[in-house]
């Protein structure tokens, strides 16, 4: 006890604050709680010292509180902006897959159409479990070994693609043969294997695979492993328009080209999925369902090429009509030819390789060749070219 | 400097705790570190009885319990090094004046209250020549925030009770009743009480004082204590259940009989010439009286 300005002996802060704070040994505690049972003067520094030491802890507590309180306070302005941009970039994700994806359709293949091929009894379900295990190898490679060239499809019908287990032939083969080419017989193609028939196979065994749509039917293989096999309604409505488009097809029947049944014939044999095999899918970058009702004529289109961002598709009743933007928006072209315009395709450039509709997804894209020509071809085999789709001279 | 080894303190242990206490940032040579050491552990001969020697596992644990960064700061300051003084600034500055108000309940007297101790340990005062910094009675037991709040108190009070001297606490008792209104019962009844008072224990008069004399609260006493509230609750009546019993136990000792010695306790306290706050505080002369004899 050290003495203080008091007359009295009081123990020192030193002490007080020890004994307050819970640090003095029993036996010095003993002596301070005997000074402060007589002594009011310490017992008021004791509790004076505590209330504020409380006041202090609280106020301390509240600040952290209040910091943690005015966190989001300051930050709630900000919500309003932030969610805002979010909800703007939401709605353009939206708003561009909603515009990308009818330009691609994944090829559905309906199993109970195609005859069953010996060794080859996989269930689709099986099927899609290995399509989505194998689907990454095999796409790049393929697409790598892919050749340039792609075809028009030039008669309207549903896009088939025969099911993988039974028609789609292994990586190493698939990268020359995929490509279905069309009955077309003023398609250009390159130095690349395609095989070309010189006419459609009605007598095949397998049921054929009609195309009901117009679509640029190009061999490729898609890192989409969600490849699914349509359902038989899928294939029925396939079939159906198949039916309305028969002219079309007799129309292009005999002029040569590899058909889709030829392709069948040809990859069947090569089926390996129940291997375990590569399993390629074939993707058609078809030209969207909607592309019919959008032409002015609301006709069915006969013919299309792509090339410079433009998209020129001749109708049944052999009006041409020209697209900017992929075929959002169509603009009739002025007659310039006589006749009924039949095919409309692009002439080879001078490098000698072939021009293509449309890559897939970009990923094989034509290399770019200027200037593109397209060419018109009538009823009477005339042909009239046009650099950009709207003005053509004969040839 | 006084070296470790003539006190019997283990040089190895100065030397980890003068490198854990960081005391050389604060310009601590460890023979001035040693030396602060070994008068805390004096003074206080490590927290043992006067007659006790402190082996030097109780010695380590002594040094262990001390607040030795708080300790080297206020020494540090105490000596006048300018970097204790920043960091003493930054650390105590604002909660030092934050603790003045709380003690006086106005930001006026505790603004003043707290610059007047700042300036005092700030060294502005002299003795005999001598700067004097009250930082220098700083032993490191409890916290350097702790010590100034006390500090702060204790300003507080002696001020207090310097300016309201003339009107001691006394003076609103209640006066005592007329020696001729007296009789035999209230007599016995008086010293009955005073001597029980005198036999309870430090802790008893505490809660005692505590609780009638301070009014403070059950809380209260229980933070200054360490312990819980019920606890306090429990022992406070204990004490006076305690209390009733030796007081009736006196009366009887006195000739009473137990029916006399309970009408006495239901006498009207005013009628008693006691003064408890006496009472209660009777022993501080003796308990430091035995102090300085010892």
């Amino acid at each position: 006890m050290n003495s203080t300005t008091q007359l009295d002996f009081h123990p020192d802060a030193e002490s007080l604050n020890a004994f307050a704070e819970q640090a003095l040994p029993e036996r010095e505690r003993g002596q301070m709680v005997a000074h402060l049972a007589v002594c009011s003067r310490c017992r008021q520094v004791i509790f004076l010292a505590r209330q504020a030491a409380e006041e202090m802890e609280t106020a301390a507590a509240a600040h952290s509180a209040g910091r943690s309180g005015t966190w989001f306070r300051d930050w709630r302005l900000a919500w309003i902006p932030a969610v805002a941009l979010a909800s703007a970039f939401a709605l353009a994700v939206l708003v561009h897959v909603r515009h990308v994806q009818p330009g691609t359709e994944m090829a559905r293949v309906t199993p109970q159409s195609v005859p069953q091929v010996e060794g080859s009894a996989t269930k689709p379900a099986a099927k899609e479990q290995v399509f989505a295990e194998k689907a990454h190898a095999p796409v790049s490679h393929a697409v790598e070994k892919l050749p340039e060239i792609k075809t028009e499809y030039a008669p309207t019908g549903a896009a088939y693609v025969p099911a993988p287990a039974e028609t789609v032939p292994p990586p190493a083969v698939v990268g020359e043969t995929v490509t279905v080419t069309s009955a077309q017989p003023l398609l250009q193609t390159s130095n690349a294997s395609v095989a070309q028939s010189p006419q459609m196979e009605p007598t095949e065994q397998a049921p054929v695979p009609t195309a009901s749509m117009p679509q640029r039917v190009t061999g490729s293989y898609s890192s989409n492993s969600a490849a699914v096999y349509a359902p038989q309604a899928k294939m029925d409505e396939m079939e159906a328009r198949a039916r309305t488009s028969q002219k079309a097809q007799a129309r292009y029947a005999g002029s040569g080209g590899t058909s889709a049944m030829q392709y069948k014939k040809e990859a069947a044999p090569h089926s390996s999925f129940d291997a375990g095999g590569l399993m390629p899918v074939i993707q058609f970058e078809a030209a969207p369902r909607s592309i019919t009702a959008q032409l002015p004529s609301g006709l069915n289109i006969v013919s299309s090429v792509t090339a410079q961002n433009r998209r020129l598709a001749i109708d049944d009743a052999g009006a041409l009509f020209l697209s900017r933007d992929s075929g959002s928006h169509w603009e009739s072209v002025a007659l310039q030819w006589t006749g009924r315009a039949v095919v409309v395709s692009v002439l080879p450039s001078s490098n000698g390789r072939s021009y293509v509709a449309a890559p897939i997804n970009g990923a094989t894209a034509a290399p770019a060749a200027q200037p593109e020509v397209f060419e018109l071809r009538n009823d009477k085999n005339q042909t009239w070219v046009s650099t950009d789709g709207v003005i053509w001279t004969a040839r | 400097m006084i070296p470790a080894v003539a006190v019997g303190l283990d040089a190895q242990l100065l030397a980890e705790l003068w490198s854990e206490s960081e005391a050389g940032g604060w310009g601590l040579e460890q023979g001035e570190f040693n030396e602060i050491l070994v008068r805390v552990g004096t003074e206080r001969n490590y927290g043992l009885g006067a007659l006790e020697i402190a082996s030097r596992r109780q010695q380590a644990e002594f040094f262990r319990g001390l607040r030795l960064g708080d300790l080297v700061l206020a020494r540090a300051c105490a000596n006048g090094n300018e970097r204790g003084w920043e960091r003493f600034v930054a650390l105590y500055r604002q909660t030092l004046l934050r603790a003045a108000i709380a003690i006086t309940g106005s930001e006026t007297l505790g603004s003043e209250l707290a610059d007047q101790l700042y300036a005092e340990l700030y060294g502005l005062t002299e003795r005999d020549g001598k700067r004097r910094c009250p930082l220098d009675s700083y032993r490191g037991r409890g916290s350097l925030m702790g010590w100034l709040r006390t500090t702060l108190a204790q300003r507080f009070v002696d001020h207090h009770r310097r300016s309201h001297r003339e009107q001691p606490l006394e003076e609103f008792d209640v006066p005592a009743p007329e020696p001729e209104k007296l009789t035999v019962e209230l007599t016995a009844l008086g010293n009955a009480i005073e001597e029980a008072l005198r036999r309870q224990d430090a802790e008893e008069r505490f809660l005692l004082a505590a609780y009638y004399l301070d009014g403070r609260t059950l809380l209260e006493i229980a933070k200054a204590l360490g312990v819980h509230e019920a606890t306090i609750s429990r022992r406070l009546r204990r004490v006076t259940d305690g209390l009733r019993k030796q007081v009736l136990k006196n009366l009887q000792d006195a000739g009473l009989s137990r029916r006399a010695a309970e009408e006495a306790l239901g006498a009207d306290p005013r009628d008693l010439d006691l003064n408890l706050k006496k009472l209660l505080q009777y022993s501080q002369a003796e308990a430091f009286q035995e102090k300085a004899a010892s």
